[in-house]
């Protein structure tokens, strides 16, 4: 939805706005900060200050962009306080892998740690591109939010890909477990969306 | 074209782009598309391990946050009362305020003084809630307690203590924030719960087993009998000497600071204990010889009677309520 407006902000239309937004926009935290917690904080936060500000607003963009900018705004004043990489050991070393076998948790946590450390690899932009574009926005939407060029993403996500396949190289691949947790991932191809 | 096209990627069997790669991760492929995504997958290894780094990075970013409207609206409420004014205030207003702020900096300053010199004491207040209340409850630290009913708690009001202490008896959930160096305990008749940043439920109900259960975070038990370590999910109840932990799932932990009933292949006579505890009110089942229901879901609590109408179709009884007691009659 696309909604280019001068939209007044009243009770009902913020309902609408949050309903249909708010999930993206603690998505889209989450890829900053990689708690899901911090991320509805900041997305609740978000819209707080939208709800506070709604007189003065003016939104000449489509309100899924303005959204998404504040939120990444609100994020890296989080993250400020935090640095990044901090919170990321954090996370996967206090991660949760809810309802797994111990074994099963153990291959898994690995393997997502691995997974995480190949898209380390490549440099934040490249990042965000790729979490925004797996969180289903178009070229054109990623671009307004960035500030870029469609042809400038476009660059950027296939670059990304051509280094993913150099650093995928580089990573040694000495447990087997990864290879599970792939082969099971790739068992997901079998599921509707790919027929 | 689509011929032409198609067999131009057999010969070159690496035409893939990134574009193309990511629609078929968020399920908009085309099967033209398809083809090409799985000649580049074949390929190698390599191309597998990317893939399902950014299926994997997909999955992690798409969960399912709790939507928490009604908070939302206590928010925009309190904000209507302290509304940002549009309009710039008139100069006179302006002096007057700013007047009006020195005196109230050299105020604070004199009992900010006064309040140095004198050493810290404990201002306690007690919380409680009756049989058919719940409240929600922002500790000085910005931690957040969900109260049940028939619930006390004592904690101190001032801030800046070097110890977040808290005394409850009755059933509440903690989400504790972390502050640097200030630990949080709770103290129950019989159990003292030591964190540092975490969210968990204590129940402790005199003449009842006591029960400490994790969602997040780690948190430290001490009874009379032992000492030990909690993690997410783990509930240990505590009654007298015997102490047993279990496992739960992270929904059952929550549902009382999510406010959501949530059943797990329950029974007729488990669904009645059930409500009956979340609305602290007797609850009977009528009639006998029914078929054995195994019913399973989650029903946000949005009042009584909406529940009860809502798991009345699902899981099949009709209801009546008399004098706080909810009256169950399972339909055949």
């Amino acid at each position: 939805m696309d909604v280019n407006i001068n939209l007044e902000i009243n009770k009902d239309s913020f309902k609408q706005l949050y309903d249909e937004y708010f999930t993206l926009c603690c998505r889209y935290a989450y890829s900053f900060l990689n708690d899901y917690e911090a991320a509805r904080d900041a997305a609740s936060e978000v819209f707080c200050e939208i709800w506070k500000h709604r007189a003065n607003i003016k939104i000449n963009t489509s309100i899924k962009n303005y959204l998404l900018v504040a939120c990444r705004r609100q994020c890296q004043k989080q993250s400020k306080k935090t640095d990044r990489q901090d919170v990321l050991n954090q996370h996967f070393s206090g991660q949760q892998t809810a309802s797994l076998h111990p074994h099963e948790a153990l291959a898994n946590k690995e393997a997502t740690e691995k997974f995480h450390q190949l898209l380390q690899q490549l440099d934040p932009v490249k990042q965000e591109i790729i979490d925004l574009r797996l969180l289903g926005l178009t070229y054109k939407e990623i671009a307004e939010i960035l500030h870029m060029t469609v042809r400038k993403v476009e660059y950027h996500m296939n670059s990304a890909i051509k280094s993913l396949q150099e650093e995928a190289l580089n990573l040694k691949n000495s447990h087997q477990e990864i290879y599970l947790v792939i082969s099971s991932l790739l068992l997901l191809m079998h599921s509707p969306v790919f027929q | 074209m689509f011929l032409r096209s198609h067999t131009s990627y057999i010969l070159k069997p690496l035409p893939l782009n990134a574009n193309i790669l990511f629609k078929h991760i968020n399920g908009e492929c085309s099967a033209e598309e398809k083809i090409i995504v799985a000649a580049w997958l074949d390929a190698s290894p390599r191309n597998r391990e990317i893939y399902a780094t950014l299926r994997a990075r997909k999955q992690a970013l798409e969960f399912k946050p709790v939507h928490d409207w009604e908070k939302m609206e206590r928010m925009m409420q309190a904000d209507s009362e302290i509304a940002i004014p549009v309009k710039q205030p008139s100069r006179w207003y302006k002096y007057a305020a700013i007047a009006a702020s020195f005196l109230g900096i050299a105020a604070t300053g004199y009992f900010a003084l006064k309040e140095l010199n004198k050493p810290h004491l404990p201002s306690f207040v007690t919380v409680f809630t009756d049989h058919s209340s719940k409240k929600t409850l922002h500790l000085p630290d910005g931690s957040t307690v969900w109260l049940q009913y028939n619930t006390v708690i004592r904690y101190d009001s001032s801030s800046g203590q070097s110890e977040r202490k808290v005394f409850l008896e009755g059933e509440a959930f903690f989400d504790v924030v972390k502050t640097s160096g200030a630990a949080f305990s709770v103290h129950t008749n019989g159990m003292d719960i030591r964190v540092l940043g975490t969210s968990f439920n204590v129940k402790s109900r005199p003449g009842q087993t006591q029960e400490v259960s994790v969602a997040t975070g780690k948190i430290q038990v001490q009874t009379p009998a032992t000492q030990m370590h909690l993690l997410p999910q783990q509930r240990a109840k505590v009654n007298g000497n015997q102490v047993n932990v279990d496992t739960l799932s992270i929904e059952v932990i929550t549902a009382k600071r999510d406010n959501k009933l949530i059943f797990q292949n329950a029974s007729m006579a488990t669904i009645a204990k059930q409500i009956g505890d979340w609305y602290n009110m007797k609850v009977e089942i009528r009639g006998s010889g029914h078929e054995p229901t195994a019913f399973t879901g989650t029903i946000s609590d949005d009042g009584l009677k909406n529940v009860l109408d809502g798991l009345g179709y699902l899981a099949g009884f009709n209801y009546e309520i008399k004098d706080s007691t909810i009256y169950i009659q399972p339909k055949h």
